[in-house]
């Protein structure tokens, strides 16, 4: 253990993991309660897409990621609100046309360079020290603005008829949401990638409502859940030598299935 | 004609549609201080709509909305709203103390949080429907007709002027009803509250309210519960609906299905 946590590159991926835990438990807690599970996957696989525009012009990915990630999920919430459409048709298109964009500037921008393995499903072992601060700073903006709206995003996702006859501005929660969820996505894409951060915004939601009927707890097994899947998986990777995104996802998964041990 | 003491509600040739269809038309309603009036009508009757109007989270086409003298939206904090069963998420992960405290959640507005003040008055208002020792249960495990009692105080905690009631009586007992009738009696008169209940059954309603509005599309018929009984009158309203909306014992014609 102790030799794991020497080398350099295992602690900033320890570091990175605890910091998109904590804000991937809090998300999970509301895409969970709010049934954004599939927004969630959409407005993760459109990070693809946001990613290739910087290779294109030759800027940071990283920011083209979240200014396209946050336009995409405000464009989905407002066209499901305004369209004639159901809400999971227009996920359905704009999560494979952005994905499929992605790819396709990818393929133009003959960069070979491009790690697009690592951006679908994480890189962590390369973490830098500005995705930490990049993570830390966003993940800090992430978990101020839930919070603030915290009780507001609690009873409008209890009961949308109620919050609207309370004169919460429901529709703006929504974007916000929407927005809140686009930035975690870029956070997360580095350790554990486009793929499985869609995964992670679900799975320590689910597990904690699985063990409870109390919010506040939800909210501490959620934290726990993603902070045991996160560190379990990166040991487990370092140790056996795996895929470091897909061990920590299979871990988050098993504590999913480990919770039905308890009877509900 | 605007601004009359008293009035709580006021709406003049109020029409709504949903998708293009007429929901509600050529509605005139009103509603003084200290009233209380039942809306009955059949499924899809607008009787719901009609209360979202009220709270201004229904947009209408054309007429006039008014609550206390001011926009729906302006009035907001003097409303309690209890919707109709089923809005809310089954499996939600709350207690029945934290549905009460969202009653207050508009007043307590953006920033502020339930502290001790709200809490002692939830437990209060949690007493007065006779839930006070369900407090901390799982909102989910309690009955059907235990979460409306819930509904109930949690539009009641924040001392609203007009309490708008949609179907309160949904899987309550009959026991739990009267009180329920008692607790409104109460507040009517200890507080000049106005309340609108909406019902399915004029029968079970008419005798604890001072007036009734029968609802379908129109205002068929708003004044003194004894003529919205008429035979002649829910027939002109509902036509084949009518065995639906009466289960008076009296009525010998009608059953209970
Ligand atoms: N959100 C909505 N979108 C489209 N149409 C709606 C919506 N809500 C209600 N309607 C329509 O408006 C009409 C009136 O509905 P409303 O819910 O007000 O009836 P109601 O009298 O409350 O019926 P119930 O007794 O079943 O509760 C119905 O025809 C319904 O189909
Ligand atoms: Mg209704």
């Amino acid at each position: 253990m102790s030799g794991m946590l020497g080398l350099g590159f295992m602690q900033k991926a320890f570091l990175a993991g605890a910091i998109i835990s904590i804000v991937l438990s809090l998300m999970s807690f509301f895409v969970v309660l709010r049934g954004m599970s599939f927004i969630g996957v959409g407005i993760a696989h459109s990070a693809l897409g946001g990613i290739a525009l910087g290779v294109l012009a030759g800027v940071d990915p990283r920011w083209t990621a979240i200014v396209f990630c946050v336009a995409v999920a405000n464009l989905i919430t407002y066209t499901s609100r305004k369209g004639a459409l159901q809400e999971d048709a227009v996920i359905g298109i704009f999560f494979s046309l952005t994905m499929a964009a992605g790819i396709i500037l990818i393929g133009l921008s003959k960069a070979y360079s491009v790690d697009l393995f690592g951006y679908l499903f994480g890189n962590i072992l390369a973490v830098s020290n500005e995705d930490l601060w990049l993570a830390a700073g966003v993940g800090l903006l992430v978990l101020a603005s839930a919070g603030v709206f915290f009780k507001e995003l609690l009873m409008d996702s209890f009961d949308r008829e109620l919050a609207l006859a309370s004169g919460i501005p429901v529709k703006s929660l929504d974007h916000l949401m929407a927005s809140l969820i686009a930035l975690t996505v870029v956070i997360s894409v580095k350790l554990v990638g486009i793929v499985l951060a869609s995964a992670l915004l679900v799975i320590p939601g689910a597990t904690a409502l699985r063990l409870t009927a109390r919010w506040q707890r939800m909210l501490g097994i959620s934290l726990v859940a993603a902070l045991l899947a996160t560190f379990g998986g990166l040991s487990l990777a370092y140790f056996f030598d795996l895929a470091p995104g897909a061990s920590i996802a299979v871990v988050s998964s098993a504590l999913f299935f480990l919770s039905f041990l308890r009877k509900s | 004609m605007n601004g009359e003491a008293g009035r709580v509600v006021e709406l003049r040739d109020v029409l709504v549609r949903y998708d293009g269809n007429v929901v509600l038309e050529d509605i005139d309603f009103d509603l003084s201080a200290g009233e209380i009036v039942a809306v009955v009508g059949p499924n899809g009757g607008g009787k719901s709509t009609l209360l979202k109007v009220i709270l201004g989270i229904k947009n209408i086409e054309k007429g006039t909305v008014r609550v206390l003298g001011k926009p729906p939206s302006e009035a907001r904090n003097d409303m309690g709203f209890l919707p109709q069963i089923s809005t809310y998420k089954r499996s939600f992960p709350v207690t029945v103390l934290d549905v009460v405290l969202m009653g207050m959640y508009g007043r307590l507005g953006l920033f502020r949080r339930p502290k001790r003040r709200e809490r002692e008055k939830a437990m209060d208002t949690l007493g007065q429907v006779d839930m006070a020792q369900l407090a901390s249960r799982p909102f989910k495990d309690l009955s059907g007709g235990q979460q409306q009692r819930v509904g109930i105080a949690r539009a009641l905690v924040s001392e609203p002027r007009l309490l708008l009631l949609d179907e309160p009586s949904t899987g309550v007992d009959v026991v739990a009803q009267e009180s329920f009738y008692r607790l409104l009696e109460k507040f009517r008169g200890e507080k000049g509250i106005s309340v609108v209940i909406v019902s399915h059954d004029v029968g079970m309603i008419a005798p604890v309210v001072d007036r009734v509005a029968l609802l379908n599309r129109n205002i068929h018929y708003y004044g003194e519960p004894t003529g919205a009984l008429a035979p002649a009158m829910l027939e002109k309203a509902f036509g084949a609906h009518v065995r639906l909306l009466v289960h008076d014992e009296h009525c010998l014609t009608c059953s209970r299905r």
